[in-house]
């Protein structure tokens, strides 16, 4: 019998979508990743991708080789074992530098929530937050949750250009921009540390069910370490 | 290596492809790929390629360009003017071509993507396992002018051509067959029966990442949800009841309720469309989606059979 709090449905003629839990824990995402992790080692070239998010993860499948029921039953059958599989995770540090020079909304963030920004920096590094799902962009990773005095919506109106190694706030997340792009939550700092890089092996230094804790960094440390200032 | 073409002019929209970028998702990385799967491998077939191998990919034809080695070429999709040096062309057929030769391909009446399948394939620097061009995350490569196309490896073919009875019979009506799926059952039964029994209209918001269409609005499904993974063809349908069909350039994950997917043979119909067209959908079950995936595989395999 598998745990009957997973739910399994069609999501088209060659891909399902397991759901795990209808809240986000860091030990559901862990769940998840060994899920992902038993899929891709036992059924192999059967499987075309696994998307894991949050709460979920959708399977596509070769549905010229296995059909929606076979393929189901052989998802339930592992979802069964998945607690007795151990499944490491990582926790990675990242340098933030925290500053309005390259945090725009840090300020504002204090000023509207009566506290310093020593306090926003003290609660925002001491942390440790879980990878709970990537996407959005190649790398962008959506981390939670942030204590929750720190909790801010994303802005009214999204900034046409936010700068690389941005961190960020909307809501319970916290994120650092892989890349330049557009963008709506608020900006606290910046990370120097390229996080999606394609010459890099891995190009992403963590995946989702990994945790994260931020290191606040000095103007000189973030410069050293390839840090912009625009 | 040399160059084997001279772009002059890309038209709309002119980039490589193959047939996708898998199992990148993890990174946030999505599949992108050719519009047109059977399209794509009959192409690379026609030339003598593996059917995987890099090839153009063009919208809304307005293509242009000289030859500057002699090679071999095939387009793919719908009836479209294609001339060599002003001469008429058919599609579905493979072409030697000489240096000094002007490819022409004129802006389709119907129908809006083809594949331009190049002997030895199209040489270009891949990504994560694939060529595949996905402007967005910034990988692959879009044709401009002046882009100089090289050769991938020297290849010599014959003359094929593929039996037009296996031609695929491009209907532009027919409505797309989709499967009831994921959140469906959160919608009601009249706006599922709504949404059957309509026709949309594509807007001009459609891209390889997405087609935004327009008719009957439906009740989306309120209440929290988290971001989830994405497959190719599922029906999202935001708070302005306006559906969304997600498509081979679509994010990797995102939290609007879907109410299932049009299959991925149909998928290649939809990329066809442009704004103004009509749609409607059929829905099948997952059994007869499935088997059409097997009868087209055997279509398949039977035309790369007949090119062999």
């Amino acid at each position: 019998m598998s745990n009957p709090s997973y739910r399994i449905f069609d999501a088209s003629e060659n891909a399902v979508i397991v759901y795990f839990s209808d809240i986000v824990s860091s030990e559901q995402t862990q769940k998840i990743a060994a899920f992902s992790h038993a899929l891709k080692t036992s059924l192999g070239e059967l499987i075309v991708d696994v998307t894991l998010s949050y709460t979920s993860a959708l399977v596509t499948y070769q549905s010229l080789s296995i059909d929606h029921f076979s393929i189901k039953q052989k998802i339930k059958s592992i979802l069964t074992q998945l607690n007795d599989i151990t499944f490491s995770v990582k926790q990675i540090e990242l340098p933030a530098y925290y500053h309005s020079e390259v945090g725009a909304d840090l300020n504002t963030m204090a000023k509207a929530k009566n506290l310093t920004v020593s306090d926003i920096i003290k609660f925002h590094s001491e942390q440790i937050y879980s990878v709970f799902a990537i996407g959005f962009a190649p790398g962008f990773a959506f981390l939670g949750e942030v204590n929750p005095i720190l909790a801010t919506p994303r802005l009214a109106t999204p900034r046409k250009k936010v700068a690389k190694g941005s961190i960020a706030i909307a809501d319970k997340q916290t994120a650092v921009y892989p890349a330049v792009s557009p963008g709506g939550w608020n900006l606290i700092g910046n990370c120097p540390v390229s996080l999606f890089d394609a010459a890099n092996t891995p190009p992403l230094p963590f995946n989702i069910g990994d945790s994260v804790k931020f290191v606040p960094i000095e103007r000189n440390e973030f410069i050293r370490l390839g840090g912009h200032i625009d | 290596m040399t160059s084997i073409l001279k772009v002059i002019n890309p038209g709309l929209y002119s980039c490589v492809q193959d047939l996708g970028r898998f199992g990148q998702n993890h990174l946030g990385l999505t599949t992108g790929g050719c519009h047109d799967a059977y399209a794509f491998k009959i192409a690379n077939a026609l030339v003598g390629n593996p059917i995987n191998s890099p090839a153009l990919e063009l919208t809304l034809g307005g293509f242009r360009a000289e030859v500057l080695a002699p090679i071999t070429i095939a387009l793919t999709g719908l009836n479209v003017g294609f001339t060599i040096n002003n001469k008429n062309q058919a599609l579905w057929q493979s072409i030697q071509v000489a240096r000094g030769d002007v490819i022409e391909i004129a802006t389709p009446h119907i129908g809006l993507r083809h594949t331009l399948a190049i002997s030895g394939g199209v040489k270009a620097q891949s990504h994560f396992t694939s060529v595949s061009t996905v402007m967005r995350e910034g990988l692959g490569c879009k044709i401009e002018a002046n882009t100089l196309i090289k050769q991938q490896a020297p290849r010599f073919s014959k003359q094929k051509r593929l039996p037009a009875n296996l031609i695929p019979n491009f209907c532009q009506n027919t409505p797309l067959n989709m499967v009831l799926a994921l959140q469906h059952h959160e919608f009601s039964a009249a706006d599922l029966n709504r949404f059957l029994s309509s026709s949309y209209t594509v807007t001009g918001q459609s891209d390889r990442m997405g087609y935004r269409i327009q008719g009957a609005a439906l009740e989306s499904p309120t209440g929290a949800r988290f971001s989830e993974g994405i497959n190719l063809g599922a029906i999202q349908v935001p708070a302005d009841g306006q559906p969304i069909v997600l498509l081979n350039d679509r994010q990797t994950i995102g939290g609007y309720p879907k109410l299932g997917s049009v299959t991925a043979l149909d998928c290649a119909n939809l990329l066809q469309k442009r704004a103004g067209d009509e749609v409607a959908f059929n829905a099948i079950s997952i059994e007869k989606a499935q088997n059409l995936n097997h009868l087209a595989q055997v279509k398949l395999q039977r035309a790369l059979d007949a090119l062999n």
